[in-house]
């Protein structure tokens, strides 16, 4: 399973966050070419999302989280309070105020499947269309991409594509 | 839901990463308006630490605010919920009950970013240790 990483506040490291447009290049160069042996336990549609080629509004009621402080409002990445039971939850959180489209800052980098997983397998089976989608994106899997390690059309890659480098010191 | 290029608009909010946050350890607000009271509570629930709340009647309470809750215009509308560092239940205070409050648990997070991570294994490795791996802190 793949999910791009969320901007929690609460994290002690804030310098590493991917933007959603770094998160779509990510995860274009991760998904594209695939090898047929290559099996992503994320719905295909969600998985399209996250290369960029569809855009989905936010559920975030669609994976709710309790823990021992209760039902995490809204999502389990944004904690903004807690209700005592899921019915509470569900009415008195205003999730209007969530999602990427809603304009809260603590929304604009989001592309987690908490929120964008469920509503791609809305779209698949809430729609023609998007069973269709679903349909192609199974049976045409590969993503044959040359551009996508960011090399231009003859498919070298150009920057460097180590996330973690640990500095190595010099030898003596 | 439409397969798409994405719209300029959608791009050009995307660039605000991470949040800087306060060194609040050890800070005692000031309460004495009904906007220091809320500005110092939205503080204690994004704290990363305990807190200690001293109530009008004098008991005091340590623990971690894990929510509040702004019901009405009035104090005695608004609720901080905490957890409580030596009781097994949960707690709820009206903001109106609070007399004072005090950040004096560690902030669990400060100073635990990558680049403190990368020099304290440059420095484990330089000590000539192997196989550094990232090891949980033990708890309080």
């Amino acid at each position: 399973m793949l999910s791009p990483g969320y901007t929690y506040d609460k994290a002690p490291d804030q310098e590493h966050f991917l933007s959603k447009k770094k998160t779509r290049e990510l995860f274009r160069q991760i998904l594209s070419n695939r090898h047929e042996k290559w099996r992503f336990n994320l719905s295909p549609l969600f998985m399209e999302m996250l290369m960029g080629k569809r855009e989905y509004k936010c559920t975030p009621w669609g994976m709710p989280t309790y823990n021992i402080f209760g039902w995490q409002k809204p999502c389990y990445l944004l904690q903004d309070g807690y209700a005592d039971t899921f019915q509470e939850l569900l009415r008195e959180t205003d999730w209007d105020r969530y999602g990427t489209e809603s304009g809260n800052p603590k929304c604009a980098n989001c592309m987690v499947h908490s929120g964008y997983e469920a509503s791609a397998v809305d779209d698949m089976f809430g729609s023609i269309g998007g069973f269709l989608s679903t349909v192609r994106a199974t049976l045409f899997n590969k993503y044959k991409d040359p551009d996508a390690m960011g090399g231009g059309s003859n498919g070298k890659r150009t920057d460097s594509g180590q996330l973690v480098q640990i500095a190595v010191s010099p030898k003596a | 839901m439409s397969e798409s290029n994405l719209p300029a608009s959608a791009e050009s909010s995307e660039q605000r990463l991470g949040v800087v946050h306060e060194n609040l350890e050890g800070w005692i607000p000031a309460l004495a308006t009904v906007s220091e009271i809320h500005e110092a509570l939205e503080k204690a629930f994004d704290y990363r630490g305990d807190l200690t709340i001293t109530l009008k009647d004098g008991q005091k309470i340590e623990g971690y605010v894990y929510d509040r809750q702004i019901k009405g215009p009035a104090l005695s509308d608004c609720f901080i919920r905490v957890m409580p560092k030596d009781q097994p239940d949960k707690l709820s205070i009206p903001y109106s009950d609070i007399a004072g409050l005090a950040f004096t648990g560690r902030d669990t997070a400060a100073g635990k970013s990558f680049a403190a991570w990368v020099k304290k294994y440059n420095e484990k490795k330089a000590a000539g240790e192997t196989n550094i791996g990232i090891d949980a802190e033990s708890l309080d």
